[in-house]
Formats: structure tokens, sequence, C-alpha cells
């Protein structure tokens, strides 16, 4: 019991693990939450290309403010705005559709970053962008997390209905009155907000993996939008922490010990989970067949059956 | 609530200036069962659409008893193949859908809605099944399911598309005793289908739409084999190919 406290708490005795624990809660949380809206509206390659299309517009505020956190997050709110804009203009403009237009943009976006950071005055690694640091967070990067998280956790449970409604039939929410394409806009806001916030922290690569990895799993054991939206939430919290203490012992990089561990937790759901998994799935098809099948032959009238 | 009518003035539906229904004109009675029938292409998704505020009509008016229509009155059934069946929501989650729209955004869910789901479930006879995701349902249970979530909203009108495609005979029995139940309690139900045979023994009232209103009337005297060939061989209007054609 004594060994177990203190391999516990003997992390956080540093106090970047303090931070770093607290970060990982608070973002594993927020993007928990919002990866329930990923998954059912089917968005998460198109967060895959925002996350990437971030980097020039931080590249571009790197050259003009050098690394002020104030300066990234706008840099990246605005390098998030201008590929969402052009892609609608590209897609409604010609008949190139919409994940063309998105690809071949994250693509230029991504490039030109790089070419803007290899000029830029301070060294940046690209790695650092991809997996972020953070056992290095400083307090205005907690600021920056809690503050984000304080707007989009409560803004998505007050628009808790309407996004039910629209995510499940958008048309049919269309003609109730609810306004689709702001909430659409909102959700994609929601989005670049929290990518931002965990950006600093985590980088881009888990920044997207609590984004996507907390909700598919719950959605393998739950048919309850309410049980996906705070079970998403509180895995993506648990998983972040878990994975930070492991990380810590095993000597490993956090952010990349963070995300396998949700894809182990995917992966043992997906395979062992009752409703939705795949052994129940195998299993439960044999049985079905067979009772079908005893069914059928109970019924069916033995005339319907002679040749 | 019998006495309601469904009033539709010079509809006019068309997609990039394209029309898909033209200044239709109907009258209709609530407390019916109504078919609506028409080759692909005739505009009846559309007309659909256009009646409960999907899309904008290009001309005319809609009225519900005397008034303009609110959404909640009209209930709209979509087609089964525009329904994500895995979405994490049971067969009472979605009839307490139909509570949304009266309780706004915030208002918890009280004691009158959940006897109006409890209602809505019992006429359709889903009551044991309330539990069950939607895709672990058969076709006929979540035609019903949706039809539920109408009688929950309390809609006066329910338009359905094409409900009974794709049912076996046990189910289709079931969905039109359904429907039956519906009707007598007083709503217009209107149904766009497409097997003929069938449209005798479950409908009071036919519209045959083909762009434009063909003809309308009680089954007995307007489904007639004149009217059947008048809608189904005539090519519907479709823009300006078809620019000097005229319909009888």
């Amino acid at each position: 019991m004594n060994d177990f406290s203190s391999w516990l708490l003997e992390p956080f005795r540093h106090e970047f693990m303090q931070r770093a624990l607290f970060g990982c809660a608070l973002i594993g949380f927020t993007n928990g939450c919002l990866s329930t809206f990923i998954v059912l509206r089917r968005l998460a390659l198109m967060a895959d290309a925002m996350a990437h299309s971030l980097l020039p517009g931080l590249a571009v505020a790197i050259l003009l403010f050098g690394l002020a956190p104030a300066g990234l997050f706008v840099g990246a709110l605005v390098a998030a705005l201008l590929v969402a804009a052009g892609t609608q203009l590209i897609a409604r403009s010609s008949r190139v559709k919409e994940d063309t237009a998105l690809g071949l943009l994250f693509a230029c976006a991504f490039s030109l970053g790089i070419v803007l950071l290899s000029v830029a005055p301070v060294r940046v690694e690209v790695s650092h962008y991809l997996f972020g640091n953070i056992l290095g967070l400083a307090n205005s990067d907690l600021w920056i997390i809690y503050a984000i998280s304080l707007f989009v956790l409560p803004a998505l449970i007050a628009l808790e209905r309407p996004l039910f409604l629209m995510m499940f039939e958008p048309g049919i929410a269309a003609s109730q009155g609810i306004r689709v394409g702001a909430l659409n806009y909102f959700l994609i806001g929601a989005l670049v907000l929290s990518m931002i916030s965990s950006l600093q922290a985590v980088g881009v690569i888990l920044a997207l993996g609590m984004l996507i990895a907390p909700a598919a799993t719950v959605y393998l054991f739950s048919d309850s939008f309410t049980t996906l939206f705070w079970g998403g939430g509180l895995l993506g919290m648990a998983t972040s922490c878990a994975g930070l203490m492991a990380s810590y012992w095993l000597n490993l990089p956090s952010g990349a010990c963070i995300v396998l561990l949700m894809g182990i937790v995917f992966l043992v759901a997906l395979l062992a989970s009752p409703r939705y998994g795949i052994l129940a799935r195998w299993f439960r098809q044999r049985h079905l067949h067979e009772a079908s099948l005893a069914r059928w032959k109970e019924s069916a009238p033995p005339a319907d059956r002679a040749p | 609530m019998a006495s309601h009518r469904l009033e539709i003035r010079d509809l006019t539906v068309s997609y990039h200036r394209i029309p898909a229904v033209h200044h239709v004109n109907l009258d209709l009675c609530c407390g019916r069962s109504i078919a609506l029938l028409g080759p692909n292409g005739a505009g009846k998704t559309s007309f659909f659409k256009a009646l409960v505020g999907l899309v904008k009509p290009e001309t005319g008016t809609i009225n519900l008893g005397g008034h303009g229509r609110s959404p909640r009155d009209i209930a709209y059934l979509p087609q089964r193949e525009n329904v994500d069946w895995d979405f994490p929501v049971t067969v009472r989650g979605l009839a307490e859908m139909g509570r949304y729209s009266r309780l706004g955004w915030w208002r918890r869910f009280g004691a009158a809605d959940c006897a109006a789901v409890d209602k809505a479930l019992a006429t359709m006879e889903l009551t044991d099944l309330a539990h069950r995701q939607i895709s672990a349902l058969s076709g006929g249970q979540q035609q019903r399911a949706f039809l539920a979530r109408a009688l929950a909203q309390e809609a006066h009108v329910l338009l359905l598309d094409e409900p009974f495609n794709g049912l076996d005979k046990p189910a289709q029995n079931l969905l039109a005793q359904a429907m039956r139940r519906i009707v007598e309690a007083g709503n217009l139900v209107i149904v766009s289908h497409h097997d003929l045979k069938t449209v005798p023994e479950l409908f009071e009232q036919v519209i045959f739409l083909n762009g434009e209103l063909v003809a309308f009337g009680n089954t007995a005297e307007v489904f007639t084999d004149a009217n059947i060939r008048r809608t189904f061989d005539t090519p519907a209007y479709a823009g300006r190919t078809h620019h000097h054609h005229h319909h009888a």
C-alpha cells in the first residue's frame, strides 16, 4: 500500500509534473467531450487536416512576434479560419468537392509552414509541433488551456439538444428552426480552439488522438449520447493521466505514451465490448442464426416447404 | 381536430431555377390517409420537403388550420436510407426528440413530456422495445419508431416518404394498422407510395403528382386507369429540354 502511494505520488514532487498532470486532465477532459461530436459527425479526417493547417499560422506568428503564446494563438486561429474558408470557397465555386479542396489546402498549408519555419530566426522543431512538450508547460499555457476549456465545455453543454438533433438529422433539425449552419461553425470553432489549447502542451498528433479516441471507445459500449459525452470526457482525462504516469516511470516520450495508451484501450474495447465488440458480434451472430433457423422450422407450415 | 385543413396554394419548388413541383393547389382535410403517387422525379420528395420547411418554396403559401404552419405541426419521416442507424439513440430517445421543439434548449423533461412519449410508444406498440438501439429493430419497427416521434411531437400532419418500401407483408400490415390509428386520432397522413396494388386498401384519398398536380380526390373516384396512365406515362417537366411540352 505504502509502495503504491509513493509510486503514485513520487512523480508529483516535481513541479513540472504537477503542471503536466493538470494540463493532461483538463485537455483530456475537454477534448474527450468534444470527441463525441467528431465521431458522430464523422469529422475525424477534417480534424486531422485542420490540425496540420495550423502550422503556417504558427510560423508567421513566430516570424512576427517570436514565441509569445498570444501571438501563436492568434496565428493558429487565423490559419485555421483561412483554410476552412478557402475550402468552402473552392467547394462552392467549382466542381471540386470539399474533401479534395481540404486535402489539397492542408498539404499546401503544412508545406508553407515548413518553408516559413526554415527562415525563422528561432529554431523550432517540427517534432515539437507534432508531439508538443507536456513536461515543459508554462503558466501561460495552463491559463490558455483553462480559459478555452471554460468556454468550450459550458457552450457544448448548453447547446446539447440542438447539437444532438443536428447530428442525427441536419435537415429535420433545420426545419425545426435550429440554425444548423451557425451550429456547424460553432462546432468547428470549438474544435480549433481546443486544438490550439492542446498544441503547446501535447502537439497536434496527441490533440487528434484525444479528439477521436475517447468517444470512439465509448461508442463501442453505449447507445446514449449523454454517456458518450461525459464518458468520453472522463475516459480522455483518465487515459491522459495514466499515460503521463506510464511515461514517467518507463522514461518514454509522454505525448506518444498517452496516444498509445488510448489506442490500446480502444483496441481492447473493440475486441471485448459486450455490445459492439468483435468477439461479442462473432458469438452473437452464430447464436442468432441458430435461433432464427429454429424459429423458421417451427413456424413454417409444412405445405410451404414441400417442393 | 378533424376540422383542421392543410391548404396549399400555388406551391412551386425549384432547384437552381428548374422547378421540381410547380403551381400545386390542394385543400386537404385532417383525419385522412392520402397516398402521394407519381413516377421517380415527379417531385414527391420536393413536395414533402417544402411542406415541412426543408426547402424554401419558390412561390406559394402553406396554411394549416387557418394560420401559417409552425415547424412542429408537420413531421417528416425520411426514407430509411437517409438515416444514420448507428447513431447512439434508443427508441425511447428517438421519441423524446419529438418533445425537444416544445422544450427549447433548456427546459427539463417534465411529467407531461414523459406521458406523451409513453403514449406515443404504446400507440406504436413499441413499449417493449423502448430500450433498443434503433439499428436493432426490424424495418417495420424502425418506421413505427419514427412515427412514435411524430406522435410525441403532437404533429397534426405526418409526411411519410416511402415507408412501405422493403417491408414484408406482416410488417406492412402492422405499419398500416399504426397508420390507421394515427388517422383515427384526427391527424393527416400523406404517404408517398410506389406499390399501386395496395393503394385502395390503404388510402382514402390519392394525389397524383408529376411535376404538377395531375389529379386529387377520393380513392374510389380518382384512382382510375386513366389517371394512372396520365401520371406515369407523361415525362415530368425537367427544365429547358422539355420547354414546349404541355401537360394535359
